[in-house]
């Protein structure tokens, strides 16, 4: 009875609370794991395509977290924030690290396949999350997105999009700075710029 | 390669994973003594972090929870004596508080505390509020069910693998109500199920897991 007290207020409590209990509360780590391994596990999935290294990536950056939580800063973003870009850092670090790019294509092709179905499992509040993201995308100019896409979900560097795209590197540097400022704005980051 | 508005460049490409580690290791280094810079990457990492949401939806087995879970409780296993948590039972001692037996004593030795500025009963149970000299402030909720909520502002921040921990004392012997860590403003909000036979609250701050007995100074002394 009072592990389940325990756990309500373990719910009660922000990532980063949770976070400064978690090296010694286990509890605390099973509901920080709760609350975002959905989307750490689907980002994973998108970027490596493969659902045993999706699995070994999330066990990983969520280890990391834990080994972490005791040297972690708020001023590196949130909890959520620190924990997708381990997972992001790590998925393109082992793209780049395949030599085996186009199999990553294939499986992305494959995956994007996979979605349409896996769109059907989405819950409410995923498709509500997700609707928000992309109305804060909406907002961008395509040109600016797509230099933001191919360096999110395919890891590739400003020089590799401006060969792909054939434009100059300058070009894919200004579009990726606007385009990720504007999504900041979008999303409610930009109010303490303009502060 | 290190003026301010060439970082600033490069802080999209960063925060997207998209720059070269050369690149990658200036900035980490320049928003280490740039608050500006620093504050701006947050966002935009926090913005990027979003994108993730874009990808579909997928559940993750919960075998792979099981998995995470067991791969903590072994490093957890495996780490030198001393900083594990204590386990139930392992030294089967509980130390009489003395300072809180002799809680006159206590209350002179603390960081000046003073309890029951003012009493109110606004909203559910009775409100006691208190204050310190020292800037410190917050009150306590005793509700109707015998339980009290404490809310404290203004506390000192802990290091790492600590927090404050408060106390129902009976009869001299301490018993662990739960940990809280500070959040913005110094703000600590601890609660206590059950206060009957207690003679007082306190909070302490704490190494975290530890429920046998108070180890540090205590911050606030609330007699009942």
């Amino acid at each position: 009875m009072a592990r389940r007290r325990h756990r309500e207020e373990l719910a009660r409590l922000a990532d980063e609370d949770l976070l400064v209990l978690a090296d010694r509360d286990q509890a605390a780590f099973e509901a920080l794991y709760d609350r975002h391994v959905r989307v750490a596990y689907s980002l994973a999935i998108r970027l490596l395509g493969d659902r045993q290294a999706a699995e070994d990536l999330v066990q990983e950056a969520f280890l990391a977290v834990w080994r972490g939580s005791t040297k972690y800063s708020q001023a590196r973003g949130s909890v959520r924030t620190w924990l997708l870009s381990i997972v992001h850092h790590r998925a393109i670090d082992r793209l780049r690290q395949s030599s085996a790019m186009d199999r990553r294509q294939e499986a992305l092709e494959e995956e994007a396949r996979a979605q349409r179905a896996q769109d059907t499992a989405d819950t409410a509040i995923g498709r509500v999350e997700a609707q928000a993201v992309r109305s804060a995308l909406a907002g961008v100019p395509s040109d600016q997105l797509e230099v933001i896409r191919l360096a999110y979900y395919g890891g590739l560097t400003q020089q590799e999009i401006a060969e792909q795209l054939s434009l100059p590197l300058g070009t894919v540097k200004s579009r990726m700075r606007l385009g990720l400022e504007r999504m900041r704005r979008n999303l409610g980051g930009g109010e303490v710029a303009t502060a | 390669m290190s003026g301010h508005d060439e970082i600033r460049e490069l802080l999209a490409p960063v925060a997207l994973g998209a720059a070269t580690p050369e690149e990658e290791q200036t900035v980490e280094a320049h928003v280490r003594r740039c608050d500006a810079c620093a504050g701006e990457l947050a966002e935009l990492r926090s913005a990027v972090g979003e994108l993730a949401v874009e990808a579909p939806q997928v559940e993750p087995p919960p075998e792979l929870r099981r998995r995470v879970m067991d791969a903590v409780r072994a490093e957890i296993d495996s780490r030198p004596a001393p900083l594990r948590p204590a386990r139930r039972g392992a030294l089967g001692w509980l130390r009489p508080w003395p300072v809180v037996a002799a809680l006159a004593v206590a209350v002179a030795a603390l960081i000046g505390w003073n309890v029951a500025l003012q009493r109110g009963n606004g909203g559910e149970g009775r409100v006691v509020a208190v204050a310190s000299p020292a800037g410190a402030s917050g009150t306590v909720r005793f509700l109707d069910d015998g339980g009290a909520v404490v809310r404290v502002r203004n506390l000192p921040a802990l290091g790492p693998g600590r927090a404050y921990e408060l106390w129902t004392i009976r009869g001299g012997k301490p018993r662990s109500e739960g940990f809280a860590s500070v959040g913005p403003g110094g703000e600590v909000v601890v609660s206590a199920a059950d206060l009957a036979g207690a003679s007082a609250m306190a909070i302490t701050p704490e190494p975290l897991g530890n429920v046998r007995a108070p180890t540090g100074a205590q911050v606030v002394v609330i007699p009942l």
